[in-house]
């Protein structure tokens, strides 16, 4: 009975060998199918379908305050993808300036000025490197930690570099140069004590 | 007594609180005190550096988030009513979950609310006012408040938690409320002008 068993499982060891060897081989054999390239046009529309999605649950209160995280990191992704696979293209410029905006907003702040300055870098004439840079200068100003005061003299002097910049903007980001070394909680305090001296 | 809030802009908010002996003197008035001043401006939680003092210590009633009758369930609003309690010296020994945004206000910063991300799910461990040690998990509204408190002794605001372009545009109203330039109806203590 024993020696029995012991052949008769050699015998299924065998088969089984066989068959996955054959199944192997038939797709060894198969043509290999390359993944289909993406389009520049899938890429975009997959952007929209998210960005359209987070829209309509932003529409309703009950709904936008639990947008999880993960959704925003899923539409950066497909922003990223978009960069990735056509680096160059007009769109990337925007694609990597709404995932510095939207690293902004989940105050991942080192990552949203690693794009910022990569948006710089490539597209220099980007349409609103006024605003990037207010941003960039902002997130040294009040948000990363420690706080690093000459990136902030850095892109606020770029900023103040660009031809666009209205006039009350420009004033306050003189002022704020000149006071560089508050932190924004003592240059707010300092602002509205020395404005309110100013009304008496 | 209801005491006066202290507005934005005051030193004591930015400091990081001292833990409370045992034996901290008047706790049980103090306590009262708080919850009537939280009461009296509609708050749903009080930390007491915002009252001047610079100890660990908060108070949270989070019942205004009940579901009412009729309306729909909003499952972050279960169990939240006869949520109060007091955390002294608290320690949040974790958070987790998905980071969710809700639109924060601060009875030190009135009329100002922005949307701020908090992780959904806290563990703290804290004494009570019998000075008797919990360990407790909260999730929803009740975690919210828990952290937004929280912070307050670790000298944090919710306007710090906003990205840097927002302060930046919210910076001309934070100054105007820490010199009280805005209507409130609850008693304020606002920074002295030089």
């Amino acid at each position: 009975m024993k020696i029995g068993s012991r052949i008769f499982a050699v015998i299924i060891f065998l088969v089984l060998f066989i068959l996955v060897r054959l199944e192997l081989k038939k797709l060894k054999d198969k043509p290999s199918t390359a993944p289909k390239a993406l389009s520049k046009e899938d890429l975009k529309m997959s952007v929209k379908y998210m960005e359209d999605s987070i829209t309509a649950l932003y529409s309703n209160p009950k709904t936008a305050i639990s947008i999880p995280s993960l959704t925003q990191i899923e539409l950066i992704n497909r922003l990223k993808l978009y960069y990735k696979n056509f680096p160059n293209d007009a769109y990337s410029a925007e694609c990597l300036f709404k995932i510095h905006i939207k690293y902004m907003d989940l105050n991942a702040l080192e990552n949203s000025v690693a794009y910022g300055d990569t948006l710089l870098a490539n597209f220099p004439n980007f349409q609103n490197r006024d605003f990037l840079l207010e941003s960039m200068g902002s997130a040294y100003d009040s948000g990363i930690e420690p706080r690093d005061t000459a990136m902030v003299r850095r892109y606020y002097t770029l900023l103040l570099k660009e031809p666009t910049v209205a006039p009350e903007t420009r004033e306050g980001i003189i002022m704020r140069l000149k006071y560089i070394k508050m932190n924004f909680f003592e240059y707010v305090n300092f602002q509205s004590k020395k404005a309110s001296n100013s009304k008496k | 007594m209801i005491l006066p809030i202290i507005a934005f802009g005051n030193p004591v908010l930015k400091r990081i609180a001292d833990n409370l002996p045992e034996n901290f003197e008047g706790l049980s008035s103090l306590l009262t005190d708080m919850f009537e001043t939280m009461y009296a401006a509609k708050g749903v939680g009080l930390a007491a550096p915002q009252i001047g003092e610079s100890i660990r210590l908060f108070i949270v009633d989070g019942s205004p988030f009940a579901n009412e009758d009729g309306e729909e369930i909003d499952p972050k609003a279960i169990g939240i009513e006869g949520f109060k309690k007091v955390f002294i010296n608290p320690i949040i020994e974790e958070e987790s979950g998905e980071l969710w945004a809700f639109q924060e206000g601060c009875l030190s910063i009135p009329k100002i609310r922005e949307n701020v991300n908090r992780k959904e799910r806290i563990c703290v461990s804290y004494y009570d006012e019998n000075w008797s040690f919990h360990r407790d998990e909260f999730d929803g509204y009740k975690a919210r408040i828990i952290q937004h408190e929280y912070d307050h002794l670790e000298g944090i605001l919710f306007t710090d938690k906003l990205s840097p372009l927002k302060k930046k545009l919210l910076s001309k109203r934070l100054g105007n409320v820490s010199i009280g330039i805005v209507e409130v109806d609850y008693k304020m203590k606002f920074n002295k002008k030089k």
